[in-house]
């Protein structure tokens, strides 16, 4: 049993630009010598002239991969690699051990074309974040074990050392080239801040070009969602090559930012045109209906013991793009293509990947949580999705993803729940932030868009709680958001703007609406302001009690941010009330979702003395308890809606499809404000 | 031997209980001769062409129930 049907169903989907007639056969011989286990990587250099493709193979621990490679081992191996290969699976399989603390293994085979030969692969394992070390000793003992291996040792252990010392960064994964000279390792540095690099450079001896490097890594760290940093060591010395891998959490039908970073890629000469259309287009999947080659049998027997309501297809993805830097400057780019086998179910109306069996096994309950520990999980939710720039982003709308508002946004809420333990991840947020700083004073959607007075507020909100900007910065800021009065409040856009950097903006269209007066940008900026916003909010107030909003289809948002305002004036203290009368309905309301529950929440913690308020409050932290994740966030309910900008009151029948946060982290952020609130009225348990 | 015969198998193995501990010992080693092989003891006979065109077909075939019921359930809800 080989891989030669999975190659059969994954090869039509690559161009001859991408992987020739050469390269097809050579990947066709290499696999002979592969385990059957239908998981693979394609490597493919993107350079004009440099056809060669290589192949990974992934294995995961819970899928008892480690025995199927066994026992292919015992037919095909043979070499005293390959034997040290096979003791590490026994070592792997087996409870107990340290390398059990291993959940994936790749296994990196060479192809050469011209020689069709395939011989040891390279070993990469996945190490734990916690102990990592322990587990690579214990690697590095099994592979190098009729070696003297002390200064290799030390050298990587240095390196687990300077990572750490970084803040934030781990060793991600540790790979073996048993089949090449010198026995280099490779390391890939994970989670690694630009503002490190140099110094973390510098701990573990590199002695490349540290400006080249820094240049590079910025670079790269803009353009992606994630960039692990790769290092080759050999004879106890880390090598000067540096290589970047750099990752978007999604695939190019929904993220553009591959096919600009391959532009980008392409203008500097190291991709070729051909062969970045090609690899924009090889992601997607291979249904058995329209594949027109064999399923795997392994797939059809696993169908067969499956839901019937659950379907076997292959998944097609771009993994990521790896930079290379060699010691000599030049520079080479390559593209890694995953394939894997997803199971498919239909749910509601849509075609969805059914849980994988490591999620379906999670039993954690957070009915137990207490409201430290729930915020302890939304914190490290929130800093484990921070980019390394400093930046979060959520809400894909027109153009992109937002990077300034949401980062504000979710920073000020880290403030305010716990400012000493985020004080690293604040302090990386504040510093891009204010790179990031329009000539102006303001800030934007994204850094891409015109800077608004909503964006511009939630940085001063942060910054309120933080600190972390400059006087001068500041005082801009204060100036820039202070010219966006208008009717007693402040609108989102001034007259000036230009709007024509949302693509949904035409020049000529009436920008009136976005240009108004609105309550949630007014409540956001009202700290800020000098003049009294107070009479604004009480006539903008509606009979129920809440305020509308214009940027969200829902009012808790506005109304909490509004009422919040008008409780520092006891002249508004019917306002307040009746904003709690109306936050007291809508909680009792079975659908509410959790940011809006969140809100409603700031809105009762205004009455912190009335009894039934408190209860009511009290029933909210008890729903949002036993709505957290086990993966720290709440399930996305941000629901922003994007009006034309010649609409003036979209509220008045609008039904247009929400906007959500896809991350889910405005959610999460809103929520975990609302919960420091909670706790900081004593409200604990 | 025929893609009907293999049909038959396919809908077989996810009734019978035997039939599922079988498939269940092979899933990841399974190659299209065991599943044949299997068949056969089952007195099913088809060739490993014909189990690959019988699956896409019992795929779709699920696929347009599942859908359908998808739509239906929507449509209630509606």
């Amino acid at each position: 049993m080989t891989l030669k049907p999975l190659l059969d169903l994954l090869l039509p989907e690559f161009a001859p630009a991408l992987i020739d007639d050469n390269a097809r056969a050579a990947l066709e011989s290499a696999v002979v010598a592969m385990a059957p286990i239908p998981r693979v990587a394609i490597e493919c250099r993107l350079a004009v002239d440099n056809a060669q493709v290589d192949i990974q193979q992934q294995l995961r621990r819970h899928a008892g991969n480690a025995r199927l490679l066994r026992r292919h081992l015992q037919e095909y191996g043979g070499s005293c690699e390959m034997m040290k290969l096979s003791r590490f699976c026994d070592a792997w399989m087996s409870e107990g051990n340290t390398l059990a603390r291993i959940d994936e293994v790749f296994l990196e085979y060479d192809v050469r074309s011209d020689e069709r030969t395939v011989g040891v692969p390279g070993v990469f394992l996945a190490l734990p974040r916690e102990d990592g070390w322990d587990v690579a000793r214990e690697a590095l003992s099994l592979f190098h074990d009729e070696l003297p291996f002390d200064a290799l040792a030390g050298a990587i252990r240095s390196c687990f050392q300077a990572a750490k010392n970084s803040g934030g960064a781990w060793i991600g994964y540790i790979g073996l080239f048993l089949n090449r000279a010198g026995d280099p390792t490779r390391l890939n540095v994970k989670g690694l801040r630009p503002h490190s690099l140099r110094t973390f450079l510098k701990e573990i001896g590199w002695n490349g070009d540290s400006d080249t490097a820094d240049a590079l890594f910025d670079w790269a760290v803009d353009r992606v969602d994630r960039v692990t940093l790769a290092l080759d060591l050999s004879s106890g010395a880390v090598l000067p090559r540096l290589g970047l891998e750099c990752i978007l959490n999604r695939q190019p039908a929904v993220e553009k930012r591959w096919s600009k970073l391959l532009d980008a890629l392409e203008r500097q000469g190291l991709c070729d045109g051909d062969k970045h259309r090609a690899a924009l287009a090889v992601p997607g999947l291979t249904m058995p209906t329209l594949a027109g080659k064999p399923w795997l049998p392994q797939w059809i027997a696993r169908s067969l013991v499956s839901p019937t309501g659950h379907f076997s297809a292959l998944d097609r993805a771009l993994y990521h793009i790896k930079l290379t830097l060699e010691p000599d400057g030049r520079r080479e780019a390559k593209a890694y293509f995953g394939a894997q086998d997803v199971w498919l179910v239909h749910k509601g109306g849509q075609v969805r990947e059914a849980p994988s069996v490591a999620s379906a096994v999670i039993t954690d309950s957070a009915r137990d949580l207490s409201i430290e520990a729930m915020m302890e999980r939304a914190i490290a939710a929130l800093l484990e999705r921070q980019g390394q720039n400093g930046l979060w982003r959520d809400f894909l709308l027109f153009n992109d993803e937002s990077n300034e508002w949401v980062s504000a946004f979710v920073a000020a809420a880290l403030a305010e729940a716990d400012g000493r333990r985020v004080f690293r991840a604040a302090a990386d947020a504040m510093s891009r932030l204010a790179t990031q700083q329009r000539p102006d004073g303001g800030w934007g959607y994204d850094d891409a868009s015109e800077p608004d007075a909503d964006s511009t507020a939630w940085v001063l909100r942060f910054y309120a709680r933080f600190g972390g900007l400059g006087g001068e910065a500041v005082a801009r800021a204060t100036a820039f958001l202070r010219s966006h009065a208008k009717s007693g409040g402040v609108a989102t856009y001034r007259d000036s703007a230009d709007l024509t950097s949302f693509a949904v903006v035409m020049p000529d269209l009436p920008q009136e609406g976005w240009k108004q007066a609105q309550c949630c940008v007014t409540a956001a900026a009202a700290p800020f302001v000098d003049w009294n916003v107070l009479p604004y909010f009480a006539v903008q107030q509606s009979p129920e009690g809440c305020w509308k909003s214009y940027w969200w289809h829902n009012d808790a948002y506005p109304t909490a941010l509004c009422a919040e305002v008008l409780a520092t004036s006891a002249s508004y203290a019917r306002n307040v009330d009746a904003a709690c009368a109306w936050a007291t309905r809508e909680a009792a309301h079975p659908e509410l979702n959790d940011f809006d529950a969140a809100f409603c929440l700031r809105i009762l913690l205004l009455r912190p003395e009335d009894v039934a308020m408190r209860r009511t409050a009290r029933q909210i932290v008890e729903r949002l308890r036993e709505r957290l994740l086990p993966d720290g966030r709440w399930q996305t309910g941000a629901l922003a809606r994007f009006p034309m900008p010649d609409i003036l009151a979209p509220e008045a029948g609008d039904r247009s499809t929400p906007f959500q946060d896809q991350h889910g982290l405005f959610t999460t952020a809103a929520v975990l404000a609302a919960l420091a609130r909670w706790k900081g009225c004593n409200h604990e348990p | 031997m025929s893609r009907e015969s293999a049909l038959r198998f396919l809908e077989a193995c996810r009734l019978q209980p035997l039939m599922q501990q079988e498939i269940g010992l092979l899933v990841d080693d399974a190659r299209y001769e065991d599943l044949c092989a299997m068949a056969a003891r089952h007195e099913y006979e088809f060739t490993p062409a014909e189990l690959a065109s019988a699956f896409a077909i019992d795929w779709l075939a699920r696929w347009a129930h599942f859908r359908g019921n998808a739509a239906k359930s929507d449509a209630q809800e509606l």
